[in-house]
């Protein structure tokens, strides 16, 4: 007849090996959701990243640039050349007998500063609309590396965290594996005592008692 | 509780709560700073171009003006006013007069983009400070006292003689003109009487 030792001592190995992978799927568990969590949340965060990349970046090509220039030399012409006074010739206090050539040449040379004045305008807007869209590069460059700081913090604060959860998860099975290795060792305990003899070398002269299945009948004989 | 479990461990709970408190706040202290500085918008450095310029302008004009008188005298007394040459040296005045114009209103628009730099310049900092420190009310209350600060009016340094090329001329004329030097400018340039001024034209 089996000892019935050596089928509890079976029986509690089984159910503490159970209780051990049990334990491991609910760490792996745990640890798989921390992760998932913090995947989404690093893409999102990725996910903003890129598109305040392509904001920073968009300007950045030639037809921008272009029109960037443009816009902003236009901007400082009018500026510029608004500052300008034309002066009449009428104000200079020619005399009356003065000939008509040379009040058309006083003219013309008044016309001419105002001219040259305009194009003095232009030239120098040309020059400093280069700088003035340079500086909207640069403001566009900043913008777009503080957006990446924050996001970048956001993102490093967040992973900092995860190696906590991966903590916490670990320990989220801890239960049942110490369930496990209390019925781990109970069924060293039982091994040993089958070892010895069995159930009969703890208790000389009792009778085996029967190991009932589930009809009520003995289940082993 | 049972005596066998052991205490339970919160710290990533709660560092995770600690971390989405400090997004939080660095979002809120962002608003913050960016409401603080929408004020300085492109009207706001137009203003202050403008102002540089009506800085600037009456005093190129009130220089223009007198060293434009004293030449007309020195043309005057010379008895070219009614040549050829007076008009060439007029029209070199104009332009030097222009040029000194556009030269100091890109001046203006450098001082409104030097502004523009300085206000960037500060939010860059306030939003740096924020991240670090993640306190918006700090961001708030420092970014609200730099806006104030960038939104007080510009001080503008004076210009210097711009048409030194063209001067000597007025003060000789007016002196000779005053002890009634005898020449076709006398006319023109006699004081008025009574008034111990002089005038053109």
């Amino acid at each position: 007849m089996c000892d019935p030792t050596l089928i509890i001592t079976g029986a509690l190995a089984l159910a503490s090996t159970a209780a051990s992978q049990a334990s491991a799927r609910k760490v792996a568990k745990a640890r798989n959701s921390a992760n998932s969590a913090e995947f989404a949340r690093q893409q999102t965060l990725s996910q903003q990243q890129e598109a305040a990349f392509n904001q920073t970046a968009a300007p950045f090509t030639r037809n921008r640039q272009d029109a960037g220039l443009d816009a902003a030399t236009v901007a400082r012409e009018n500026s510029l050349i608004g500052n300008l006074r034309a002066l009449d010739p009428g104000s200079i206090p020619t005399a009356g007998s003065a000939p008509k050539v040379v009040q058309d040449n006083l003219a013309k040379e008044l016309n001419r500063s105002l001219g040259e004045g305009k194009d003095f305008a232009k030239r120098l807007s040309r020059l400093g609309a280069v700088g003035e869209n340079q500086q909207q590069n640069s403001f566009g460059l900043l913008r777009g590396a503080q957006d990446q700081n924050q996001l970048g913090s956001f993102s490093a604060g967040s992973s900092n965290i995860l190696p906590l959860e991966f903590n916490a998860a670990n320990r989220r099975g801890d239960s049942l594996a110490t369930l496990g290795s209390v019925l781990g060792g109970l069924s060293k305990v039982g091994s040993g005592i089958s070892a010895t003899g069995g159930f009969n070398s703890l208790f000389p002269g009792a009778q085996t008692p029967p190991i009932v299945g589930p009809g009520g009948g003995p289940l082993v004989r | 509780m049972c005596i066998f479990s052991a205490p339970k461990d919160n710290s990533a709970r709660l560092a995770r709560e600690a971390e989405e408190k400090r997004q939080g706040k660095i979002t809120e202290g962002t608003n913050s700073i960016n409401s603080a500085f929408a004020g300085f918008d492109d009207d706001f450095f137009s203003g202050i171009e403008q102002d540089a310029n009506n800085f600037f302008n009456p005093q190129i004009d009130r220089q223009f003006d007198k060293t434009r008188e004293g030449l007309i005298k020195n043309l005057a007394r010379q008895s070219n006013l009614n040549a050829s040459t007076g008009a060439t040296q007029l029209g070199d005045l104009d332009r030097a007069g222009q040029e000194q114009r556009v030269t100091f209103s890109d001046r203006a628009r450098g001082i409104a983009s030097g502004v523009r730099g300085d206000v960037e310049s500060n939010r860059a900092q306030l939003l740096a400070q924020l991240t670090a420190s993640a306190n918006p009310a700090a961001a708030a209350a420092t970014s609200a006292a730099a806006a104030r600060q960038l939104s007080e009016p510009q001080q503008f340094s004076a210009i210097g003689d711009l048409f030194s090329q063209f001067g000597g001329v007025a003060a000789d004329q007016i002196i000779g003109a005053r002890r009634g030097f005898d020449n076709p400018a006398s006319v023109i340039f006699k004081p008025q009487a009574g008034s111990g001024q002089t005038f053109v034209g």
